[in-house]
């Protein structure tokens, strides 16, 4: 398990994070969602370890983050921020070796690239593997650099915990690779994994997530099931948007539909123009 | 654009992987630079053939080639002259080559750009340090003090000034490219301020070694020279390409590497060290040649990718040979007078690189 109590996170005299506390339980899907600046990216990299919390405590695995040794942590936790600069003419399949490093010497190398073309093949990106990473579109970099955090944390010993943390993975893809990857996510979280992603569309949180946490102004507003959290109420507090829950019998569950502020072009299909 | 584009179609080699890509290649410049040094070592006043060369080496370990001839002249010139700088001109471009593809992967990500600015803050700090010793050593000390403190003072004055500007920079919680560059600059103005007051105070004689220092020149090439960097250059030689695999892993970022298990902070202490042992060193013994530090590394990475295994040897190779083969033009154009080297390289290494610049895509650059 990978939790944070009472994490209190200071830039200056800038308040980032005011007593959040989080857990990420093996197995589970957490979701954080907010506004910008809300925090949450803030909180991936103080979990991550980045950056040193004024206060509060992180565990992982009932050990102090602090005491882990990093390339102990690098065998068990990958972590992918929001889109670096990366731009070396390495290939993709290079770059998704490079989520291998920390398995240098232990595996073989043969393995390694076996299991950079599995994971290359889990994004959705086994057709990239040869192309220069710099000439890829944002979203295919984005999954090659998923494909990089998942061939990390690949195969770990049997019962071995292993976890995920991920900034906006889905915020340059398109509609079905969104789903793709959290649908990948979850895979993973089925197979024992912890993660926890930053997300921006409540929507896909809603579908994919175990639990949500919602920051504003650094402070955790709701944690929990997503039933539970991404209600009208707190949806509209949060992010100052009023917003329905209407519930679409084809997809079997409800979705959160923003109103359009006055002045917007109205779109109705039901009734065009003219007539 | 990639070497491998410039082959017909069946000989492009498939592989994604640089070190597949780049094992041929490898093989390809160790090859150009055993049949580069042989050739320039037997052109020039006296010309002498492999055979000789091969000679006239042999001799000196007791054994006699038969039926190959060697004139006594040719003997001297060779040993005292031509083989001393043939090595160093391979030692030399191996260093300055090696360190700055290293240079560049060790500056942090987005600053990766900025290594050429790093490059020139290490040289300047090693010239000024060469500077020192040029003017305050007195004229009638034995050769070998000179040669002994050379390295240690170039070392000593690039070591400086990087660890300087790191500092300057790296104050902030996260080091900025933009503090990083002023910081160099600053540092920079200061360094050559310095070498300025040495240069004003130093008498004609000094002043002359000076400029063809700077200049750079593999014509003050000598055994005695050659032992006081070695071991400086040996010791960078052999410690730097262990830390290859983690460059690697620092181009996606530090935050990055260090979540895969780099700890990147003694990286960066251990190569700017190594950095600064292997360009204070080469420094010190051909003084400045520029240039070709900057166009190698790019020219390795166009043509087998990013992969620092393949790029810090293939920098060391081909920018041997190209100094070995600089150096041949430097002696021979204008013989019998000689060319300063720095000259010879930017003179024909700026429009080829221009040339270069002009018709590859932009990514293929980093």
């Amino acid at each position: 398990m990978l939790a944070a109590y009472d994490l209190t996170v200071r830039s200056g005299s800038t308040t980032l994070l005011a007593g959040v506390s989080v857990a990420v339980p093996p197995g589970h899907v957490l979701a954080v969602v907010g506004p910008n600046g809300a925090g949450k990216s803030t909180l991936l990299r103080t979990l991550a370890g980045d950056i040193t919390p004024a206060s509060g405590d992180i565990v992982l695995e009932d050990r102090p983050l602090v005491a882990w040794r990093t390339p102990d942590l690098a065998r068990i936790r990958a972590v992918v921020l929001q889109h670096g600069r990366f731009d070396s003419a390495f290939s993709a399949l290079e770059v998704a070796l490079l989520g291998r490093a920390p398995h240098a010497g232990r595996v073989s190398r043969t393995r390694d690239i076996a299991i950079a073309a599995a994971a290359l093949h889990a994004s959705d990106a086994a057709h990239l593997r040869s192309r220069s990473y710099p000439t890829l579109s944002a979203g295919e970099q984005q999954r090659v650099q998923l494909a990089r955090a998942l061939a990390q944390v690949w195969d770990v010993a049997p019962g071995a915990p292993r976890y995920l943390l991920l900034d906006e993975p889905t915020s340059a893809l398109d509609l079905a690779h969104q789903h793709r990857t959290l649908q990948c996510l979850r895979d993973w979280a089925l197979r024992g994994a912890g993660v926890l992603v930053v997300l921006h569309d409540l929507n896909l949180a809603a579908i994919y997530a175990d639990r949500i946490l919602v920051l504003r102004g650094g402070r955790a507003v709701a944690c929990g099931p997503p039933a539970q959290v991404l209600t009208p109420a707190v949806v509209e507090s949060t992010f100052d948007v009023r917003v329905a829950l209407v519930d679409v019998p084809q997809l079997g569950h409800a979705m959160l539909v923003p109103h359009a502020p006055s002045g917007a072009r109205s779109v109705s299909r039901a009734a065009p123009r003219g007539q | 654009m990639t070497w491998a584009e410039l082959l017909p179609g069946r000989m492009r080699p498939r592989s994604e992987l640089s070190m597949t890509r780049g094992a041929p290649l490898l093989a390809a410049l160790g090859v150009l630079l055993a049949l580069a040094l042989p050739v320039a070592l037997g052109i020039g006043a006296v010309a002498i053939s492999p055979l000789e060369i091969l000679a006239i080496v042999a001799r000196q370990f007791g054994m006699t080639l038969e039926g190959v001839p060697v004139e006594a002249r040719q003997e001297a010139v060779l040993l005292a002259i031509r083989l001393p700088r043939g090595a160093v001109g391979c030692a030399r471009r191996r260093r300055a080559r090696r360190v700055w593809g290293v240079g560049a992967g060790a500056v942090p990500q987005p600053a990766g750009r900025s290594g050429a600015h790093w490059h020139r803050q290490w040289r300047r700090g090693g010239c000024g340090g060469g500077h020192f010793v040029l003017v305050r050593v007195p004229p009638g000390s034995p050769s070998w003090l000179l040669a002994g403190l050379l390295p240690v003072a170039a070392f000593g004055g690039s070591a400086l000034a990087t660890v300087l500007v790191y500092r300057l920079a790296g104050r902030a919680a996260v080091t900025l490219v933009g503090t990083l560059l002023l910081a160099g600059i600053a540092v920079n103005a200061f360094a050559g301020a310095g070498t300025g007051l040495l240069s004003f105070v130093a008498s004609d004689a000094q002043l002359r070694a000076l400029v063809f220092w700077t200049l750079g020149s593999l014509g003050g090439a000598t055994w005695q020279g050659l032992a006081g960097a070695a071991p400086c250059l040996l010791a960078a030689l052999v410690a730097l390409p262990a830390v290859a695999p983690s460059l690697n892993v620092l181009r996606l970022g530090e935050s990055e590497a260090r979540h895969l298990g780099v700890d990147v902070e003694r990286l960066k202490r251990r190569i700017i060290f190594l950095v600064a042992l292997g360009v204070g060193a080469s420094v010190a013994v051909s003084g400045v040649i520029g240039f070709v530090g900057l166009v190698v590394p790019h020219l390795i990475r166009l043509a087998a990718g990013a992969d620092h295994r393949i790029v810090l040897p293939g920098s060391i190779l081909l920018g041997a040979s190209l100094l070995v083969g600089a150096d041949l033009l430097a002696r021979t154009v204008v013989a019998p007078a000689e060319l300063p080297i720095g000259i010879v390289t930017a003179f024909a290494g700026a429009p080829f690189f221009l040339w270069l610049l002009r018709r590859t895509p932009s990514v293929a650059w980093s």
